[in-house]
């Protein structure tokens, strides 16, 4: 029988891999699929509560954040294109023309 | 008793109305020529004081829609001001710098115009759902206007590093979300207000994740120790950009979580009050600390916005009317000031071997171009709130309300902190007087620039000179 903290505790594996896969990895498609897995934490957390609560907001808000998440991702790749143009590189070390 | 339908249209006309008008700049966008693309950026201006004339709201009378998920009243308007402020401004003030860079494209007012209607949701949201489309419409948008400059290593650098480190804190913030819906079982701010009254607020979970959660807030506020994609992101991005970014999110981000603070968490006040007082003062002393240390002015003024956060900041934890009411005023007086610092920063170019905007560029700068030397040094001087200027009033007003909530001590960290900002802002001032100019640097002042500059210049004396009339303002349109 899957209980509520089933859900919640494969959600924050999940979203610990990903938080540490943006921050160790250095490349940047790779930093980028840890955001999604991020946002994919952030969604089973919302259908696990919302069958949970017995309410419909949750399900509802994972929608908003599947558009977010699709809007993001094409942004997202733009600039990475954009900056492979200038730079032929995607490692974040080698973002580091600005330094303070 | 009017019907629901008409409340709820009411509770979202002045952001319909900023959407169809942003599609028909889109139109406009395909129709005009390639050199006359700023018409697009002048279009929005119009647009914009149409929807602030149609959008006024009677003062006092709140449209609360959508099954209370979005409210419009004069708070929404306030900020909606504050908005549309900026992007006249920057529209204004960025032409000369767009067209020099070959980048003076459509797109760039099309989107600025629309991130505003993100930032209108943002403030105007109460609910979580709202608040959240809201801030990602935003959010999108500044990516988008951070990487602008594609040709340029630095602002395509500016952009990626937004991007990664903005999509980061909004993980952050949902997953904190998620844990405050698990807990109080709604996302609308007035239940979660109810549920936190109730035992919800004594959960461990929920404390962690209230936390998570005003995490991912001090990231767009850029709030010390979330603030590293800040300076970067504001030296990289375009000028006019950099200034928009530096104001018109941040506003947005602080009317939007003044608003759920003060509602959806104002039961357990105790704790974030505590947060959010520490945040200030570490942001505020960081920021200020660093910016002694620049020798770009760009990026200067970047860990100077840092400080101007932590500074409104203070507003938000003093818990009271005056508190909301400082912080509308000194966004609104920051959003002259800084703009028009950038749009004058914009202009000068450096013919020798060193950045545009490095320190060495702004000596003797009084000389060659005096009416930029005047414009800058006020801008600078109120940014460091020297009395007769509107800065000064914008710090008062918020070190009153600190001091009203008995808050003392933040009061005079506050205080303090504005006198060590001084240093920074006066070293502009010093160069641009008292050094001779080692480089070859240009400095026209465009047409464009000097209406902006010009504009920002007398508001700035306006306010500074007669305070009162918009500190009622603010006051009558904020009860």
């Amino acid at each position: 029988m899957l209980t509520l903290a089933h859900y919640l505790v494969l959600s924050g594996i999940i979203f610990a891999i990903g938080m540490t896969g943006v921050l160790v990895r250095r490349n940047l498609i790779v930093m980028f699929m840890s955001l999604e897995l991020m946002l994919n934490a952030v969604n089973i957390n919302l259908a696990a509560f919302s069958n949970h609560l017995q309410s419909m907001t949750g399900q509802v808000f994972i929608v908003f954040v599947m558009a977010v998440a699709a809007a993001e991702a094409a942004v997202g790749l733009a600039l990475i294109i954009s900056l492979f143009r200038n730079r032929q590189t995607i490692n974040a070390d080698e973002i580091n023309t600005m330094r303070g | 008793m009017t019907p629901i339908a008409i409340m709820n249209l009411l509770s979202i006309y002045p952001e319909v109305i900023m959407i169809v008008f942003g599609l028909v700049l889109v139109v406009l966008d395909v129709m005009t020529s390639d050199e006359k693309k700023s018409m697009v950026g002048y279009f929005g201006i119009a647009f914009i004081i149409i929807t602030v004339l149609i959008a006024w709201p009677p003062v006092g009378k709140k449209f609360l829609g959508f099954g209370n998920m979005v409210m419009w009243d004069s708070y929404s308007f306030v900020f909606f001001l504050i908005f549309g402020v900026a992007y006249t401004l920057t529209t204004l003030g960025g032409v000369s710098y767009l067209k020099d860079n070959g980048i003076l494209k459509g797109e760039f007012y099309t989107v600025m115009f629309f991130s505003i209607v993100g930032m209108m949701f943002m403030v105007s949201a109460f609910d979580l759902t709202v608040f959240y489309a809201g801030m990602e419409t935003m959010a999108i948008s500044m990516y988008i206007l951070a990487g602008f400059n594609k040709k340029s290593v630095r602002s395509s650098e500016a952009g990626v590093k937004y991007f990664i480190i903005g999509a980061f804190s909004s993980g952050l913030f949902l997953y904190g979300l998620t844990y405050v819906y698990g807990a109080t079982g709604s996302m609308n701010y007035l239940e979660i207000a109810a549920a936190l009254k109730g035992d919800a607020a004594g959960l461990t979970t929920f404390k962690l994740c209230l936390v998570m959660m005003l995490a991912g807030f001090a990231f767009k506020i850029s709030a010390v120790p979330f603030h590293m994609w800040a300076p970067d992101v504001y030296q990289g991005a375009p000028t006019p950009a950099a200034g928009f970014m530096t104001v018109a999110p941040k506003a947005a981000a602080m009317g939007a979580l003044i608003r759920f603070a003060w509602i959806a968490l104002e039961p357990v006040s105790g704790m974030w009050a505590l947060f959010f007082s520490i945040l200030a003062v570490i942001t505020m002393t960081y920021g200020n600390l660093v910016a002694l240390a620049q020798n770009n002015v760009k990026r200067m003024l970047a860990y100077s916005a840092i400080a101007h956060a932590g500074f409104m900041l203070m507003g938000l934890v003093s818990m009271n009317p005056e508190g909301y009411q400082s912080v509308a005023l000194y966004a609104l007086i920051y959003a002259f000031m800084n703009i028009g610092a950038f749009t004058l920063i914009g202009i000068i170019k450096n013919k020798g071997m060193i950045e545009d905007e490095r320190l060495e560029s702004f000596a003797g700068l009084s000389k060659k171009s005096p009416m930029l030397a005047v414009g800058l040094m006020i801008f600078m001087f109120s940014l460091a709130g020297i009395p007769p200027l509107a800065g000064f009033i914008g710090k008062f007003q918020i070190l009153m309300a600190t001091m009203k909530a008995e808050l003392y001590w933040l009061a005079i960290i506050g205080g303090l902190n504005s006198a060590l900002a001084c240093y920074y802002y006066m070293r502009v001032t010093i160069f641009m007087y008292f050094k001779e100019a080692e480089y070859e640097v240009e400095a026209v002042v465009t047409r464009s620039a000097f209406i902006t500059s010009f504009i920002s210049a007398i508001m700035i004396l306006v306010i500074g000179f007669f305070p009162s009339f918009f500190v009622n303002l603010v006051k009558t349109l904020l009860v």
